[in-house]
Formats: C-alpha cells, sequence, structure tokens
C-alpha cells in the first residue's frame, strides 16, 4: 500500500467530525424552530434544478405560514398536496450573488443555485467558484457508500450542454449523466444485491492498480507548486474513493431491491431538439425511469447525494411532452412571455408537469421503509430554478424544500423571508441539516447572521 | 474594450526570448499597414510560467492510445467532456473527477483485455532468456511509449510488480494485461508535465516535455518518431529545430487536423453536422450539403494556416473558398470543380472569408430565421475578441414571428431601436446586419418576403474595425484588414496552444514576442506561433 495522501477536503471533514459536538450551539441560526434529532439514519439529498423561471400567480401559494395553501386551481405545486406536512416553500429568496452583481440570467442562474457563488465567465462559460451542495456534502459525508454522489439530467439541452448544476470545490462544472442505462449501471452496475461474493483475485489487481495510480499521483503531486498540486490532489481523491469501493466490495450492502435493468436509449431518444423530436416525446417515461433508479439507490445505501437537471433548457423546444403545450420554443415563446395570459399557462402546465414527478420520487422515497419511519423522512429533496420568473430576474426565486429531514426542519410551512434574503442561508440551513459547522455557504459576504 | 489586457507592453531590459525567427518567409514582403502598432521586442522577460501539469483532452488521449496500440474505437476509454476554456477542448485548468477516474478504470482495463495478446507475441524473448528481463525489457518500451519519456527505475519496478500479481498463477497474458492497464490507467500517461528540472534561476524542461508540448499543441498527439528522435538527440534546445518541426507538424494530417479543431472550438462548429432545419424551409439544405460543410470551412482552415498568408486578413477576407460540385451549386458559384473539394474563387461574390461560410453561418441561426445577434455577439466576440455587454435583466426582446411581412432586420430593429436597447444594441448588431446577405443557412439572398434586405452599417467600438460598410463584402473586408482581427488571431492562437490565458506575469513576455513577430509581419499568425515556439518561455519554467 502506498503511501496515505490526506486531501484537505478530508482533513477539513476529520476536523469538522472531531468537533461535531459543537454544532448543536449553532444549529438553530436561521430557523429558530429547527427540531434536534438525536439519532437518525443518514440524511439522502437531492437537488433539483428546473429553468425559465414560475408564473408567480400559479406558483405562490394562497395564505401564509402554517396555513398555505397549494390546493388552488392551476396551482403549480397541486401535485405535492399529499406531502403538504413535509414541505417548505420559500418566499423572497434572491440569488442575491447575482442579483447584487447585476449578473442574472439563465447561464449564471445554475453556477449559482446550488453553489451560493458569485459567477466569472460570460455565457455558457459562466462558473461558479465554489462546490455544488451536493458535491459538498459529498465530499465530507459520501465516503461510506459506493459512491458519493450522482449528477443526473433527465431532460436538458443537448446540443450545448450549457445548463449545468454541480460543480466541483474548485468551480468545474462536473459531467451529467443523461442515459436511463449509463444511471442504472453507474448506480447499480456490478452490484447483485446484498449476497454476492466477487472473487477475491479480481479485488487483489484492482488494488494493485490503484497503489501504482497513487504512487504515480504522489510522485507527480511533489514536483507540483500548490496552486498545480489541486489537480493531483483532484485525482488522488478519485483513485481513494476506487479503493475504498474496492475494500468495501466484499462486505454486506443494506437490504433492499435492485430495480430492473433499464432498456438501451439510444442517442436520438436522449436527444434535445437539435437532433430532432423523438427524443422529447419520451421525456416522461425516462424521466420516470430515472426517478426509480434514483429512489432505489437511495434505498440500497449506493448513493446518498445527487443532483438533477429537469429542464428542456433554454434553447427552442417545443414542450409536447406535457399533453396541450404546442410551442416550438419554450424559452422565447412562454419564458420571456410568462406575464401574458396564453404563455404563462402554458409555462405553468409544465411547471405542474415537473411537480407531478417530485411528487412521484417523493412518493417512491415514502414507499420505502427506513429505520424509524420511510426513506422520505431521511431525505432532503431542494427544487429549485435557475430564475425566478423569465425574464432573466433572479429576485423572489421559486424554491421548495421537501422530506422530512430527520426532523431537522419543522416542516409543513411557507417561510416568507424579508423581501431581498440571500438564498446562501437556504443552502447554509441544509449544509447544517447535516451537521455541517458553517456559517455561510458558497460566497462569504451572504452569512446567515447577516441582515438582508 | 478588449477582453484581457493581455498585450501590455512591457518596459524595459533584456532576454534571449527575442531572437529573430527563422524559418517561413513568405513569397511577398508582408503588408504592415501604417496604422497597426507593433509592440517592440519584448526586453524584459524576467519572469516565466509556472511550472505545471496539463491533462490531456479526451482527444489527446484516443490519439495518443491509437499511435501506442492502434487500437480500434470500441476498446478506447469513454470519458465524460471536460470544462472548454474560451470553447476550447486544450484547457490547462481541467481537473478529473469521479466518473473521469471510474471511467478510465474501466476504460483501461477494456484496453488492456484487447491489446495484451498482441503485446505477448511481440514480446520476442531470447531462446534461453528468464522472463523477468524479457518482460522487463517489454514493459520499458511500452512504458516509454505511453509516458513519452523513459521510465524512472522506480516505475519500472512497479509495473513489473503489477505485472507479477497479474501473473501469480496465471498467463503470461494476463499479468502484461494488468502491467499495461497500469500504465494506461496512470496519470504519467494522462497528464504532459511542463515542470523540467532546476538549472540555475530556471526550471530547464526535458526534451521529453518540449516535445510533447510540440507535438500535442500542434497535432492533438504524442511526438512521433521524428521528434522523439530530436528529443533524444537534446536538438529541441534549438529554437530553429523547434521553428522548423513547427511548419513540419502544421503540414501533415494530424496538424492540419489540429488546425480545423483549433477554428471549430474557436467559432463553435463542431455541432454544424448535427443541425436540423425544416426541409420546407431549406429545400437547399440537403444531408449531402450539410456533410460537407465543416469539409469547407476545415480545409479552408488548414490551407490557410500552411500557405503564405496565414493571416486574418486572409482567414476573413479570402476571395476563395473549398468547394465540389455540390457546394458549387449550393453557393450559385459557376465553378465546377468536380468531385473533390477544390480551391474556388468567390470573386464577384458578396462572399469572403470563413465568416461567409455556411458552417459558420447556419451555426449561428435560429431553425426558422438568422439571428442578427447571435451573428453579431460571434463575430465581436470570436473574431475581434471583444466583450460585449451582458444582456440586462428584465429586458427581453420580443423579435416577433419570422412569417410576420418584414425583413428580419426590421422586426430586429423594432426593440432594438429602443433607447434602452439600443446603447448596446448598436454595438452588437452591425456584423449580424452585414451578414443579413445571407439567410439561416448561409445562401446569399438580397430580398425576404419580397422586402429588399438592408446590409449597410456602421461598425463602432471595435478599434480600428469601426467604419461604415455597404455590405457582407465590404463589412468582411474591414474586419480582416483590422489590427482588431490580426491581434484578436494571436491570441486565439496562443489561447490554444498554452490551454490558458496569456495574462500571468510569467506571460507577458512570449505574448509580445508573438505579437511582435506576428504583427510586424502582417498579422502571420504562425510567425507570431513561432515567434512562441522560439521562446525561452517554451523551454523553461519559473522555479
Amino acid at each position: 500500500m502506498s503511501q496515505r495522501y490526506q486531501s484537505p477536503s478530508r482533513r477539513t471533514f476529520l476536523r469538522l467530525a472531531a468537533s461535531a459536538g459543537t454544532a448543536s450551539l449553532f444549529g438553530r441560526l436561521l430557523w429558530p424552530d429547527v427540531a434536534e434529532a438525536q439519532t437518525a439514519p443518514p440524511l439522502r439529498y437531492l437537488g433539483i434544478m428546473t429553468m425559465n423561471g414560475k408564473v408567480p400567480t400559479y406558483w405562490n401559494p394562497q395564505g401564509a405560514g402554517d396555513a398555505f395553501n397549494i390546493d388552488f386551481p392551476d396551482s403549480s405545486l397541486r401535485p405535492l398536496q399529499p406531502f403538504r406536512s413535509k414541505l417548505l416553500v420559500f418566499r423572497n429568496l434572491d440569488l442575491k450573488v447575482l442579483t447584487d452583481r447585476r449578473t442574472t440570467g439563465h447561464y449564471t442562474g445554475p453556477a449559482a443555485l446550488f453553489t451560493g457563488s458569485t459567477t466569472t465567465g460570460t455565457g455558457n462559460a459562466a462558473v461558479p467558484s465554489s462546490a455544488s451542495l451536493d458535491v459538498y456534502l459529498a465530499n465530507r459525508l459520501g465516503g461510506s457508500t459506493p459512491l458519493r454522489s450522482i449528477q443526473i439530467v433527465t431532460h436538458a439541452d443537448w446540443c450545448s450542454d450549457e445548463s449545468n448544476l454541480s460543480y466541483s470545490e474548485s468551480g468545474q462544472k462536473l459531467p451529467n449523466l443523461w442515459f436511463p442505462q449509463d444511471i442504472y449501471t453507474r448506480l447499480f452496475g456490478g452490484f447483485t444485491g446484498p449476497s454476492s461474493t466477487p472473487a477475491v483475485d479480481p479485488k487483489a489487481r484492482r488494488q494493485g492498480l490503484v497503489d501504482f495510480w497513487l504512487a504515480d499521483a504522489n510522485r507527480m503531486r511533489a514536483q507540483l507548486a500548490p496552486s498545480e498540486q489541486r489537480k493531483l490532489d483532484v485525482h488522488l481523491d478519485g483513485l481513494r474513493d476506487v479503493e475504498r469501493r474496492i475494500a468495501a466490495l466484499s462486505s454486506p450492502a443494506a437490504s433492499c431491491s435492485v430495480p430492473p435493468a433499464p432498456r438501451n436509449y439510444t442517442r436520438e431518444e436522449v436527444s434535445g431538439h437539435c437532433w430532432g423530436l423523438t427524443g422529447e416525446r419520451l421525456i416522461p417515461e425516462r424521466t420516470r425511469i430515472i426517478l426509480d433508479v434514483l429512489a432505489h439507490a437511495f434505498a440500497c445505501d449506493r448513493t446518498r447525494f445527487a443532483s438533477m437537471l429537469m429542464s428542456t433548457g433554454i434553447r427552442a423546444a417545443f414542450g409536447n411532452y406535457v399533453t396541450d403545450v404546442t410551442t416550438q420554443d419554450i424559452h422565447s415563446d412562454l419564458g420571456h412571455r410568462w406575464y401574458e395570459p396564453g404563455p404563462g399557462a402554458a409555462l405553468n402546465r409544465l411547471n405542474v408537469w415537473t411537480s407531478e414527478q417530485v411528487a412521484y420520487f417523493l412518493g417512491k422515497l415514502q414507499s420505502f421503509s427506513d429505520g424509524d419511519g420511510t426513506l422520505l423522512d431521511h431525505s432532503i429533496v431542494l427544487w429549485g430554478n435557475e430564475l425566478s420568473v423569465g425574464t432573466h430576474e433572479n429576485t423572489d426565486q421559486p424554491f421548495v424544500l421537501a422530506g422530512g429531514a430527520n426532523g431537522r426542519f419543522r416542516t409543513g410551512r411557507l417561510i416568507t423571508s424579508p423581501v431581498g434574503t440571500p438564498h446562501n442561508r437556504l443552502l447554509t440551513s441544509i449544509a447544517r441539516a447535516f451537521d455541517q459547522n458553517v456559517t455561510h455557504f458558497g460566497h462569504p459576504d451572504y452569512r446567515a447572521s447577516s441582515p438582508g | 474594450m478588449h477582453t484581457r489586457l493581455i498585450w501590455a507592453v512591457a518596459g524595459v531590459g533584456l532576454c534571449s526570448c527575442t531572437g529573430e525567427i527563422i524559418g517561413a518567409r513568405s513569397a511577398q514582403p508582408p503588408v504592415v499597414p501604417a496604422e497597426w502598432s507593433v509592440p517592440p521586442l519584448p526586453v524584459d522577460c524576467g519572469a516565466l510560467p509556472a511550472p505545471s501539469v496539463r491533462l490531456l483532452t479526451n482527444a489527446e488521449i484516443e490519439r495518443s492510445l491509437t499511435a501506442a496500440f492502434g487500437a480500434n474505437g470500441a476498446a478506447l476509454p469513454v470519458l465524460p467532456a471536460g470544462p472548454r476554456l474560451d470553447g476550447f477542448t486544450p484547457n490547462a485548468g481541467r481537473e478529473v473527477n469521479q466518473l473521469w477516474v471510474d471511467a478510465m478504470e474501466e476504460g483501461s482495463a477494456r484496453l488492456a483485455a484487447a491489446v495484451a495478446p498482441d503485446v505477448e507475441r511481440g514480446l520476442a524473448c531470447g531462446a534461453s532468456e528468464a522472463e523477468e528481463p524479457c518482460v522487463r525489457r517489454a514493459l520499458s518500451r511500452w512504458g516509454t511509449a505511453l509516458y513519452r519519456r523513459p521510465l524512472a527505475a522506480v516505475e519500472l519496478d512497479g509495473a513489473w510488480a503489477l505485472y507479477s500479481l497479474g501473473r501469480r498463477s496465471d498467463t503470461v497474458t494476463a499479468g502484461l494485461q494488468l502491467a499495461l492497464q497500469g500504465f494506461v490507467g496512470a496519470p504519467s500517461f494522462a497528464y504532459r508535465t511542463e515542470l523540467g528540472v532546476v538549472a540555475g534561476r530556471a526550471r530547464r524542461l526535458s526534451p521529453w516535455e518540449i516535445a510533447s508540448q510540440l507535438s500535442f499543441n500542434l497535432t492533438g498527439g504524442p511526438p512521433d518518431s521524428e521528434l522523439q528522435e530530436l528529443a533524444r538527440s537534446g536538438a529541441l534546445e534549438d529554437a530553429q529545430v523547434r521553428t522548423a518541426q513547427v511548419d513540419r507538424l502544421l503540414r501533415g494530417g494530424e496538424g492540419r487536423a489540429q488546425l480545423g479543431r483549433f477554428v471549430d472550438e474557436w467559432f463553435d462548429l463542431e455541432n454544424v453536422p448535427h443541425l436540423s432545419r425544416d426541409p420546407a424551409a431549406f429545400p437547399a439544405f440537403t444531408p449531402a450539403v450539410k456533410e460537407r460543410l465543416l469539409r469547407e470551412t476545415n480545409t479552408f482552415v488548414a490551407d490557410v494556416f500552411t500557405g503564405d498568408a496565414p493571416t486574418a486578413r486572409t482567414l476573413f477576407g479570402a476571395d476563395f473558398t473549398w468547394a465540389d460540385d455540390t457546394l458549387s451549386g449550393f453557393y450559385g458559384l459557376s465553378d465546377r470543380p468536380g468531385a473533390a473539394l477544390t480551391r474556388v474563387s468567390l470573386a464577384g461574390t458578396e462572399r469572403r472569408g470563413i465568416l461567409a461560410q455556411a458552417a459558420f453561418l447556419s451555426a449561428r441561426s435560429h431553425d426558422l430565421e438568422t439571428s442578427p445577434i447571435l451573428r453579431g455577439v460571434a463575430v465581436r466576440t470570436r473574431a475581434l475578441c471583444l466583450e460585449p455587454p451582458p444582456p440586462p435583466p428584465n429586458i427581453v426582446p420580443q423579435i416577433g414571428s419570422p412569417s410576420e411581412p418584414k425583413t428580419t432586420r426590421e422586426r430586429y430593429a423594432q426593440h432594438t431601436s429602443n433607447p434602452s436597447c439600443w446603447g448596446c444594441h448598436r454595438i452588437i448588431d452591425p456584423p449580424g446586419f452585414a451578414l443579413e446577405g445571407f439567410d439561416a443557412f448561409g445562401l446569399s439572398r438580397t430580398e425576404e418576403h419580397g422586402f429588399p434586405i438592408d446590409t449597410t452599417g456602421t461598425l463602432i467600438e471595435a478599434g480600428d474595425a469601426n467604419g461604415a460598410f455597404v455590405g457582407p463584402r465590404d463589412f468582411l473586408e474591414r474586419l480582416a484588414q483590422s489590427q482588431q482581427a490580426a491581434d484578436c488571431l494571436i491570441e486565439k492562437v496562443l489561447t490554444f496552444q498554452l490551454g490558458r490565458h496569456a495574462d500571468a506575469a510569467g506571460d507577458a513576455c512570449l505574448v509580445q514576442a508573438a505579437r511582435h513577430h506576428g504583427l510586424r509581419s502582417g498579422g502571420n499568425a504562425v510567425e507570431a506561433l513561432k515567434a512562441y515556439v522560439a521562446s525561452d518561455a517554451f523551454i523553461r519554467r519559473s522555479l
């Protein structure tokens, strides 16, 4: 075995773990009535991004606080009504990192949404300077599952791949998986259930390889200045994860059922508009398959952290995956014209459809028993949008947090913050629900304790 | 207004990176417009680039494995795409991620299994030779090929240990397979280094590092046998040898392909073969034509960069392109050059250079109509290296439907003439208005819905490219002759070569040397490239 290298993130984690006892001191910082659970099964996290904004009259709940109402005609969130007690709906959260700099928009929104970071670069080159929440949590807490995290696209703009939502610690776009069969293989490949006993010899060979690669990476790293060492640190982290999985190969997995493998979808079937319309018609089918696979992956503890892009993106897309939406260009014909009755109603039908998918996933989580309750009790699903409304605004963003969150949040509420509250606070609270002892997430100017 | 202040003129001092560039004398003396401001030779090169490692692009990894094993495509690792730098895949900042590491483990296993039997057949052990020396000799050879440098003893020992692990109670093939997977999956294969060894007040790159730099930058693949020989002999320390290699490599098949890749990524043309257009609205957009568009552009680009005048003036202002009968008919040219792409004249047409080729024009259009804004932004940002102002929040254009009885320009003008829009759109739109002479697929047109198309305008906020124009040709020739375009071409060449923006302190000298030689030779991008290759910054690194 080669010399052990401890990456910065792991060192941070160990330090945090050592001081985890202090976390509760800060646990009530944001929403005073957060409940603290003593012990609970591990928390799972999924961040979902859709695009082109909300239509406020349909999306915003009626009523206030505990009495919020999403069960009205054409309510965007109505499909979530069965899970009302496990929801937090937010008003007045802004992507302040963008609005303060007048950098709002379709490209910066995805870079800021789950990172809380300011962005650099223009157009689809816009990137944050720090990790998205799924990656941040996975790097610190994901080490006990085969995959730390997974980044998924159910549908998006294939041509340009300009709609990312997950970023590494250094703010690099992480690649997404698009094909149901690839997502399945990544999560369940080589996994045949708790009873499998892999041969010992392949394990030794893999370990030999990883040792060879680790030694090589460490030799290379030793010659580099700190700024360049980061590249090798990330590589070493990746190899250590391979090593960790090799070691875990023979340990029994949690009792769970492996879902059926999806069929192989072709490139055309998974495509966005630039390859034709076949792909759009299959969006509902593919979305359900992917949600099924991911719910099973959470149940089987294959991973605990995920992000998912559910949007046709911002190029011309037809929207015909939702019955009676007949536009040829969701972005221009609906998003840009959300305030007109016809386009607004059509855009809302797409948002209702997305709500249905989120509700479906919540229902799947609820169908799995987990510890003292269901998987839904031990999950946080955060659903956001790269814009608040389609005219390139990032104030009063549509955010829904769903799931029991191990009792860390008192759910079943509409939380109306003061106008102009940075969404970093929401990200910080979620990080803290995962026992991360942080006072801010993303850009340090937007601390939880700062006013406004 | 320039994107980056990388052309800051250095102060005083002296440096050996200022040497005259040898080679590539064009037949005619270069035309340097009197208005151009050519920076002096750099005189203080104090700082050098920092030592670095660079993850190969997916295409470079593929080329490297194909060069080593002749492997078929099915056996190559399928790696996730990396982040780009201004559209360019060579990105020195790229980091791996878990998906990459896992894909490389899986892919290296598959590849090693596919090639191990052949490697075993090539072992050529002596009749009475023991297994170890024979296998070590082979491992040394394969390791050297894949790492692009001789192996250190500890590396060969490690590979032998891997072989032994695989060989244990198994076949020689199994041992070779594991050792080969070790090499292919190793960081020393996936990264090229620019580390060197300390020599005085700087680091001197190894000849292998220099060979790799030349080869990957200019061909997108590992050093060929001639470069390897030059590395072994130490000749690459000589600037003249390096610049001669530039000429050789650019003209080879891989060099020409790399030139195509450079321009395809620069102008975001890679999706052109996959563009879809409504066949009813665009009957000329046949699969046969679509399939040729990128080949036209890439052949043109390779021709420009390996010809007498690899300049912005030619790239953007050439009165020729490459076409066969199909393309020539599509463009409405009178030439019928035959079944192979051939250089054809555009004299007498409004078409000039790469920005009037259908690949660029159709990539910067919507499905049913042109987009003066997309084209305008692309011309300014990509051809002139000018950053447009960002779209303001809460203002969204309502352009109207293409079926309205107006020209596209009239529909766009309705919103951009609004005072709150016009401030920026008077800067962005003019190049797009000039190119309104070509439809969403790049075909020439003079009217739309029966109304004449106005292709006149005035370019502003574009340095010496500023000025009035009366049509596409006039606009493109003005742009092509500007120092703004010449500087932009040099900037793009350097960004692509370096895989980063040349804006660190250690880059000032190489940038100024490249600009001096490039501009003084009339905007010759290959002279600029050679100045960089000849400079100390190519072969030295800071401590």
